[in-house]
C-alpha cells in the first residue's frame, strides 16, 4: 500500500512522510503499541488532519515526530522522512535545530507550557535567540510584530502569563511556534481547553497565517467537525491504526470505513433534520491486549464472521487517494469485479 | 412557553443570584456569577443550558441541587417556596425529589468501594427497599436500566475496573436510586470519548422517557443541546440572555451573543465549500472583554451596540410566542407589531 501512495506522489516529493511508525509504551504489565505500523506524507501547504478518540496514538505520533517522546514511550520501528532527512536517526544537535525552526509544536496544555516567571515576549525573544544570531532589539521588535500577527495587542508583550487569558497565552504560544518560520506547525488539539468562539477565531487567524506564511500543519483533535472544516486531507485512528485516510470531502460526504461513519454519526448537528444518533456501542479497546483481527471488530454492527475477527485488514484502495482498512470494502469490491 | 402546560412546571428558579467572596484580606473582590436567573423545569422535558466557561451555568446547577444558597431569589418546587426550608431534613427530602450528574465520572465514584455500594448508599439513605435483599434486587435492576448488563458482574466491580462511559452510567444509576422527579446534569459527556458520548445522551432521553422526569442539561456544547433538549437557555457572564425552543432558538437566535455562539460552532459543511468561511460575527474587540457593572455585559463584544446598552440592563422581551430575549435590539414595542 504504502509503495502505491508514494509512487502517486512522486513527481512532488512530500515534505513529511512517516512511513511504517510503531511506537511502544513499555510498561509493568507488557507493552502497549500505541501507534502500530503508521504511514502518512504530508505535502507542503497542506493542512493534515489526524482524529480519533483518546488513547488512539494520535497525539503519540505527534510526539514521536520530534522525537519529543520519553520512556516508557520508545519508537520500535519506521521512518519520520522530513524534507527526505530521517528524523529518527538525527543526532542531538541536528534535532535541535529542526525543532522550532523547521517543526514548531503547539500542544493542547500549550497555555500552560508557558514558564509563569518569564514575561511573554521574553519567551518569544529566548527562543528566536537559541536558533539564529538576532541582535535583543531585533528581536523584541519581531516579538511586537508576532503578537500582532497572532492577534495579542504588542503592547502585552511584557505581560506574564497569568495576566493573560487562556486563549490569549495560546496565541502566545502560536505566536512563538511562528517565530522562526518553519515549514511544518504540529497542532495537537490546540483549541480543545478554549470555548468555541475562542477556539473559531484561533481556527480563523491560524487560516489567514497559513495563507500568508506558507506552512504545512498536522493538526490532531478529536472534533471531527472541526477536522473537517480546516483540513485538506484526513486520516482516522483507532486503537493505533490508520483505518481510513483521505481528502475531507471523501471522509465527510463518503466515509468507507464503519468506524468513520459512525464516528461522524457521534456528532450533532446544527442543521438539517433532527435524527436520532446512534453513537458506538462498547468502549476502545485495551492496547495492552487489542482485539485481533480487526481491532474495531467488536464495537462493529456490520463485521463478517469468522473474517474481522481472525484476519487483520490492509489499507485498501477505495477512491482516489483514498484508503480504508475493512474487509468490507475488500469485499464489496471484489463483488464489483466480478459481476 | 405555549408548549409547556403550568401543571407541569416541576422546578422553578425566580430571580436567582450568586455572589461570591473572593480576595484576600487586602482587597476584597465580590463576583457576580448568576445575576437573576429565571429558569423553568418541566416535567418530561429537557431544558439545556448553554454557555462558555465562567458564564455561571455551573453556579445555576449547583443552586437548583441546593449545593449552594442563592444569595437572592427562590426556588421553587412544584409551587412550594423551597430555599426556605433549611435543615438536613428539608435537604434530604429535597434530594429524594431532585438528583444531580457530575461532569466527571471519574471523580465522583468512590475508588475504594465497589459499585454495588454507590447504589445501595442512596437506597438505605432514602428508605427504599424494606430488606437488604429487596434493596440487592433494586441494585440490579437500576444496574439494567443503565444498560449494565449483566448487572451481577458490575455489582462487584470496582470503579477503577470500568471504562468512562460505564462509569458515568453508574453515576446515572445512582441518581435515579431514589427515583427523582428532577435531574440535574452538569456536562454530563464531556469527560467521556466522543463515541459514546451520543450513547449517554440517549440513556439519558430514554430515562426521562420512561421515568417522566424534568431534565436540566448544563453543556457548552449548543449542537448537543439542540439533539438532546426542547428548550435552550442561553447564559453569558451570569445572565440568561436568551431563551425558547430549542429549534427557535438555534434556527433563528435573536440575541447577538447566541448569533456569535452558533457561528462559531464548527461546520464541517462550511469547511468544504471553496467561500473563505464568514468571520464578521466575530468581533475581534472580543480580546479584552470587561463586563461593565451597569449595563449589558456583552455591550463590549457587540456588533449592534447602542449607548442604552452600556448603561442599562435589558429587561426580558418575549420576542415571539416561545422565545425570551434580554437585548435593547428588541424593544417590547417590537413585539405588539410583530404579533398579530
Amino acid at each position: 500500500m504504502s509503495h502505491e501512495t508514494t509512487s502517486n506522489i512522486q513527481a512532488v516529493p512530500p515534505l513529511l512522510s512517516v512511513q511504517g511508525l510503531h511506537v511502544e509504551y513499555r510498561t509493568r504489565k507488557g507493552p502497549v503499541r500505541a501507534v502500530d505500523n503508521v504511514s502518512f506524507d504530508i505535502q507542503r501547504n497542506e493542512v493534515f488532519g489526524l482524529a480519533g478518540e483518546s488513547g488512539c496514538g494520535k497525539s503519540t505520533i505527534a510526539q514521536a515526530i520530534l522525537r519529543l517522546h520519553k520512556p516508557p514511550a520508545h519508537i520500535t520501528d519506521g521512518q519520520v522522512l522530513f524534507d527526505m532527512t530521517d528524523v529518527l536517526k538525527l543526532d542531538k544537535k541536528a534535532l535541535q535545530q529542526l525543532r522550532w525552526e523547521h517543526i514548531a509544536f503547539v500542544s493542547q496544555s500549550a497555555m500552560n507550557a508557558l514558564n509563569p516567571v518569564m514575561t511573554v515576549g521574553e519567551q518569544v525573544i529566548d527562543v528566536m535567540q537559541a536558533h539564529r544570531p538576532v541582535h535583543r532589539k531585533q528581536a523584541r521588535q519581531r516579538a511586537r510584530e508576532l503578537f500582532d500577527v497572532v492577534g495579542i495587542d504588542p503592547d502585552r508583550i511584557d505581560s506574564y502569563p497569568h495576566q493573560l487569558s487562556g486563549g490569549m497565552r495560546q496565541r502566545a504560544v502560536i505566536a512563538i511556534a511562528l517565530a522562526l518560520q518553519p515549514e511544518l506547525i504540529i497542532l495537537d488539539e490546540p483549541t480543545t481547553a478554549l470555548d468555541v468562539v475562542v477556539q473559531k477565531q484561533i481556527m480563523e487567524e491560524l487560516k489567514q497565517l497559513k495563507d500568508e506564511f506558507g506552512f504545512s500543519a498536522l493538526f490532531i483533535t478529536h472534533d471531527l467537525s472541526l477536522l473537517v472544516e480546516f483540513s485538506d486531507r484526513i486520516a482516522i485512528m483507532y486503537a493505533g491504526e490508520i483505518v481510513e485516510i483521505g481528502s475531507s470531502r471523501q471522509i465527510f460526504t463518503e466515509p468507507q470505513h464503519p468506524y468513520t461513519q459512525r464516528l461522524m454519526g457521534s456528532f450533532p448537528t446544527l442543521h438539517g433534520e433532527r435524527k436520532a444518533f446512534l453513537g458506538i456501542p462498547g468502549s476502545p479497546p485495551n492496547l495492552l491486549s487489542p482485539p485481533t483481527g480487526c481491532r474495531f471488530h467488536p464495537r462493529c454492527d456490520v463485521a463478517i464472521a469468522g473474517l474481522c475477527q481472525e484476519v487483520h485488514p490492509d489499507l485498501f484502495t477505495v477512491g482516489d487517494k483514498h484508503h480504508a482498512a475493512c474487509h468490507l470494502v475488500t469485499e464489496k469490491d471484489r463483488d464489483f469485479q466480478q459481476s | 412557553m405555549i408548549s409547556n402546560n403550568p401543571d407541569s412546571l416541576v422546578l422553578e428558579a425566580r430571580g436567582i443570584s450568586k455572589v461570591f467572596n473572593t480576595g484576600n484580606m487586602f482587597s476584597r473582590v465580590q463576583v457576580n456569577a448568576v445575576e437573576n436567573a429565571d429558569l423553568k423545569l418541566y416535567r418530561g422535558r429537557v431544558t439545556a443550558l448553554v454557555g462558555e466557561s465562567g458564564s455561571g451555568k455551573s453556579t445555576i446547577i449547583r443552586m437548583l441541587a441546593r449545593i449552594y444558597d442563592p444569595t437572592a431569589g427562590e426556588i421553587y418546587f412544584k409551587g412550594q417556596n423551597v430555599s426556605a426550608q433549611k435543615g438536613r431534613h428539608a435537604i434530604l427530602h429535597y434530594r429524594s425529589l431532585v438528583q444531580m450528574i457530575f461532569q466527571d465520572p471519574f471523580s465522583s465514584l468512590n475508588p475504594v468501594h465497589k459499585i454495588d455500594h454507590h447504589l445501595l448508599r442512596p437506597l438505605q439513605i432514602h428508605h427504599k427497599g424494606a430488606t437488604s435483599k429487596e434493596r440487592r434486587t433494586l441494585v440490579n435492576e437500576l444496574l439494567e436500566r443503565v444498560k449494565l448488563y449483566p448487572p451481577e458482574d458490575f455489582a462487584y466491580k470496582y470503579p477503577h475496573e470500568l471504562s468512562g462511559g460505564q462509569r458515568q452510567r453508574v453515576a446515572i444509576a445512582r441518581a435515579l436510586a431514589v427515583e427523582p422527579e428532577v435531574m440535574l446534569a452538569d456536562e454530563p459527556v464531556s469527560m467521556l470519548d466522543v463515541s459514546i458520548r451520543i450513547g449517554i445522551l440517549n440513556l439519558l432521553d430514554e430515562l426521562r422517557r420512561d421515568y417522566n422526569m424534568a431534565v436540566l442539561y448544563v453543556t457548552h456544547d449548543i449542537a448537543s443541546a439542540r439533539y438532546f433538549a426542547q428548550e435552550i437557555a442561553v447564559m453569558y457572564a451570569g445572565h440568561i440572555i436568551e431563551q425558547g425552543e430549542s429549534e427557535t432558538v438555534i434556527q433563528q437566535p435573536k440575541h447577538p451573543y447566541t448569533q456569535l455562539l452558533l457561528s462559531a460552532v464548527p461546520d464541517p459543511e462550511r469547511g468544504l465549500k471553496t467561500a473563505t468561511p464568514s468571520s464578521e460575527v466575530v468581533n475581534p474587540s472580543a480580546k479584552n472583554i470587561a463586563p461593565s457593572d451597569t449595563g449589558c455585559p456583552f455591550a463590549s463584544r457587540c456588533p449592534h451596540v447602542m449607548d442604552i446598552c452600556r448603561s442599562q440592563m435589558p429587561d426580558y422581551v418575549r420576542s415571539d410566542d416561545n422565545q425570551m430575549v434580554r437585548c435593547h435590539l428588541y424593544p417590547e414595542e417590537t413585539n405588539v407589531i410583530a404579533m398579530p
